[in-house]
This record gives C-alpha cells, structure tokens and sequence, in this order.
C-alpha cells in the first residue's frame, strides 16, 4: 500500500518535470521566433500561466511532503526527546493530511465548475481548454494528503 | 473580537504553529483561514481561501521561479562551479586568506548564476571546506566563509527572493535586480576584506597555502560570465521580461553541461526533479502567506499600523530601525522566506505611506533575510555548511566564525541606510 502511494506520488512529481521541461522549451521558442523572425507563439503568458506552473507547482507537492523537503523550523527539536519529536511529527502531517484532504475536496469542487461552464484560453485560431490546471490543483492536494498520511504513518513505526 | 484583535490573533497563532514544527506554509493558512472565518460568514471564508491556491500558482509572474531554480539546480548538478572555485584560488592564494577569499567570490560569482543561497552554500562547501582545512584553516573561518558566500546569491541577480519580494510588492523584478547588483558585490567585498584583515592581524587562522593544484580549471568557469551575461543583457536590451530570462539562462545552462563531463540525461531529470521540488516548496509557502495577506487585508491590521507610524509621527529612521529589530528577533525563529512573507504582508503599507521607495525596500528587507540565513538558531545556511563539512565540526564552531561576517554587515546595512543611491544608483541609469 505505502509503496503504491510513492509510485503515485512519483508520478505527480514526473508530471510537474514534464512540464518544467515543456515551459522551458516552449518559453525559449517563444523568444527565438519573436526576436528572430517577429512572430511570437501565440497564447504563451495564459498557457505557462493558466496550464504549466499549477502542473509544476501541484504535480510536485506530495513529493515534497513525501520527502521531508517542506519548510519548516526545528527551533525546539533539541528540547524534545526522540519520542515527542516522533509523536509531534505524526501531529504535524495528520493535521497536513486533514487541510490537504479540504482543500482537495474544494478545489475538486471548483474544477468540476471549470469542466462543467467550459473555461478555456482564447488564442488566435486555437482554443485550449484550462481546467487541467484546475485539476492539477486538486489532484495534487489529495496526493499531498496521501504524502502526509504515509508519513505519518513510518513516523509510528518505531 | 475587533477585527484588529482577530488580525494580532493570527499572526501569532501562526508564529505558535510554526515553532510547534507546522510546515511553515500550512501554518500561515491555517492562521488565515481562522483569521477570515471569524470575521466572514464561514463559506466566504472558505470560498476567499481555497481560490488563493491556484489564482496564485497560476502566474506568468511566478514561472520565473522555477526556470531559475532548474538552471541552478543544473549548473549545482554538472559540478561547473568547481572549475569558478578553482581559479578563484589560483588567482587569490597568495593573499592572507586567499582560500577563504576565493571561495567568497566564487560565491558572488555562483550566485550571478544561481538564485538559492543553499544551493550555492552546498556547491561550494563540497569543494572549498575540505581544501581549507586540508591547509590548515581554522575550522569556523572556513565553514563561516562558505555559509555566508552562499548569501551572496540572495541579492545578486538572478535572485528567487527578489522575484518573490518583487510579485508580492507589486515591485519591478526587472529594477530589482539591478539594484541587487552594487549591494552584492559591497557585500563580498566587505566579507574579503574583514578575511583580510583578520588573516593579516592572526596568520594561525589561515596559513599561506603553497600547494598548487593541478587540476585544469577548464573551460566551464566561461559559463558564469556567458549567463549572467545573457541575462541581463536580455532584460537590459528588452529582448525578454525576467521570467523568460529565467527560461534563456536553463536552457544555456543545459547546452553548456552536457559538454561537462558526466552530465547526462540522468542528471538533467534529477535536476528538473530537484527545481519542481523546491519551486513546490516555496509557492506552498507563498500561498499560505498570500492567504495571510488577504486575512490581514480583512482585519485592517497593516493600514492601522500604518495610521500609527503616521499619527504617532515615527520618524523614518525610526521606523526602519524598528523594522531591522523585529526583522532580526523573526529571523531568529522564522525561516527567511517566512520572514519576508509576513513582514511585506503587515509593513508595507506602513513604509508606503512615510514615502520609502520598495525598491530600495526589497533590497533592505532581503538583505535582512540574508543574514536571517546565517544567524542562530535557525540559520539555514549554516545547517547546508555543516551537512557539507567534516561530522566532527560543530553547529557552534560555525556560529563563532558566522559573528565576524556579521559585524561586516553590520557596516554593509549601515552604508545601505545612509546611501539609497548605492541600491537606486544602477536601476535608475539602466532602467
């Protein structure tokens, strides 16, 4: 099960790399074909804004959490023994899970509107649909709930 | 509650949440979203939080910070700063100091291609600590001298915390970073000299280093100027805005370490997989203090403090000498990016109104969260120093060697206050 929960999780993260990628590439033509021959990629701000960055941002969280690599301050770790620092971990990533599980379920509900009122970027010619982003946002929540539960459940094992 | 009381409320809940070891980015929306559901209807409040997260991550604005972490997160990756590292070195041994020296200006030169502090602390403590005390440096000189070059990077150009500082204060990130410029190289030039000087009046510290190396410094040192170059000229020439600078600087970046020797695509996905991470890390953080923002924007909190500087007539001398003080006491408990998220958040509004220019501001604040880096007890780059230096020195050691480059920003923040012009002089001229 917790090892299922990774492989989704990694999968999340090589979402937000590909599209890392994507923006960059996307970004560089962009520049080459406007500077060079005075024709931009038409719709480049809506789609690294609206499409690239919450695929970057979100797809990437549960890897985060997962990894221990969020911020956050050890100022009194050396006050706890090993024990409460455990038990105080555990109590940080349920409460992580229990807002990432809320903010899941919102934004789902907001993504649903998106799909449903047919939200889109507008461009010369081309019309690209921007609930992905709007998914991206709520799928990347429940993994991070998924993250923070799988932590806090190798933080009780001893 | 008044809604004054509610806005004080949470701003320590948060501060409580995050010492109790709360993600820092969960507790700023926690604390906001209590802030909001008391004074709102409860599916107000929920509707005006849970829209901050993507209204923010969805920013043409923002994808300036990931392009800039990937071409650190490549240049870290393909080891190109050790080649930087090396003829630093070779240029500067013979000076009381001179290891130490060269790696405080293979900082300032990493950080123009580089826009973490910790990323450039780790590159250059993996190479230069254990050549310093190969040479007989003392311990605390030479992990203070790592961790502190690392800052350079937060205020020369391309720097994540001036993209942030700039968004969230409506500020040019464009003028920002050149006015980043001068303040950084008067601060690598204040950390040189109190090396000198201290070298010169205790030789103990660092004997002169008569062993050369052999190895080749090699053609990837011409990478730094080649990007940092690009650029800002880019963004001079108004050929692309700072976020597709971003995007120019990776994709150099990427062309220049595949011909570095064992930099391949394993290593250009483990850096993108490195960038995303980081890039997730702070926007989690910036979208729970976007939504302390919109809290303190309901209670009123920073225009009453700012109807306070004024009523009560705070001098602006005053005003910024408060701000270092309490900027100071956060950074002690608050990670840095906490600290600028929090205090652009409440002070804004209070240094608007007595007239001060945010761009000076910004350069002002970050270097407060430069040396928010360095001191006790949650000096995070002082944590990289030691998980790059040998087990058996000590948090303490590198906290006794970190005092004397505070004392020379002590003198660089100094300057800063007294001469606007060293920080406006340059996006004034160019921009």
């Amino acid at each position: 099960m917790l090892r299922a929960s990774d492989w989704i999780i990694r999968l999340g993260e090589g979402v937000a790399m590909a599209a890392l990628a994507a923006m960059m590439l996307h970004l560089g033509a962009d520049i080459v074909l406007r500077t060079a021959f005075g024709h931009p990629l038409g719709g480049t701000v809506e789609i690294v804004a609206e499409i690239y960055m919450p695929l970057v941002v979100f797809g990437a969280l549960a890897a985060v959490q997962l990894r221990g690599e969020e911020i956050r301050v050890d100022l009194i770790d050396k006050a706890l023994t090993p024990a409460m620092r455990r038990r105080f971990d555990q109590l940080s990533q349920l409460v992580m899970a229990a807002a990432a599980v809320a903010l899941a379920w919102y934004t789902g509900g907001q993504a649903v509107h998106a799909i449903k009122i047919g939200k889109r970027i507008e461009l010369e010619g081309l019309v690209l649909p921007s609930w992905p982003g709007h998914i991206m946002v709520a799928v990347g929540f429940a993994l991070l709930a998924v993250a923070a539960l799988a932590r806090a459940f190798r933080v009780a094992r001893p | 509650m008044t809604p004054l009381e509610i806005g004080g409320a949470a701003l320590a809940a948060a501060l409580v949440m995050i010492l109790l070891r709360i993600p820092v980015g969960l507790a700023l929306g926690l604390a906001a979203f209590g802030g909001a559901a008391s004074i709102l209807p409860l599916s107000a409040a929920i509707s005006l939080m849970t829209r901050v997260p993507y209204e923010f991550a969805a920013s043409w604005e923002f994808a300036a910070v990931p392009m800039f972490l990937a071409m650190g997160a490549v240049i870290t990756r393909s080891r190109m700063a050790d080649g930087l590292l090396l003829l630093a070195e070779r240029g500067l041994r013979r000076l009381p100091g001179g290891l130490a020296i060269a790696t405080n200006f293979a900082g300032a030169a990493f950080g123009a291609a580089s826009g973490s502090s910790l990323a450039t602390t780790v590159a250059l403590g993996r190479m230069a600590t254990p050549q310093m005390l190969r040479s007989g440096y003392d311990p605390g000189l030479a992990t203070a001298t790592t961790a502190c070059a690392g800052t350079l990077a937060a205020l020369i150009p391309p720097s994540i915390p001036l993209i942030v500082y700039g968004i969230l204060a409506e500020q040019s990130v464009a003028k920002l970073f050149f006015a980043g410029i001068l303040p950084g190289l008067l601060t690598a030039l204040a950390y040189a000299l109190m090396i000198f000087l201290r070298v010169r009046a205790n030789p103990e510290l660092a004997p002169r280093n008569e062993e050369i190396s052999r190895e080749p410094v090699g053609w990837s040192v011409a990478a730094f100027p080649v990007i940092a170059v690009t650029i800002l000229g880019g963004i001079y020439g108004g050929i692309f805005s700072p976020g597709e600078a971003g995007a120019v600087g990776a994709l150099v970046a990427i062309a220049l370490a595949f011909c570095q020797r064992g930099f391949g695509w394993r290593e250009l996905a483990a850096a993108l997989g490195d960038a995303a991470r980081q890039t997730a890390a702070i926007l989690f953080v910036a979208i729970g203090a976007f939504m302390l923002t919109r809290t303190m924007a309901l209670t009123g909190l920073p225009n009453a403090l700012a109807d306070l500087v004024e009523a009560w007539s705070v001098s602006p001398v005053l005003l910024v000498l408060g701000s270092a003080l309490l900027f100071v006491l956060l950074g002690m408990v608050l990670d840095p990016f906490g600290v600028m998220l929090l205090s652009v958040a409440v002070l804004l509004p209070a240094f608007e109104r007595l007239g001060f220019d945010l761009i000076w501001m910004g350069i002002i604040i970050v270097k407060f969260i430069e040396i928010g880096l360095v001191t006790p007890p949650v000096g995070l780059n002082v944590f990289a120093a030691k998980s790059v230096a040998p087990p058996e020195i000590g948090l303490t050691t590198i906290f006794r060697g970190v005092t004397w480059f505070l004392a020379a920003e002590a003198v660089v923040m100094t300057l800063l206050f007294l001469f606007p012009a060293l920080t406006l002089w340059l996006p004034g001229l160019i921009l």
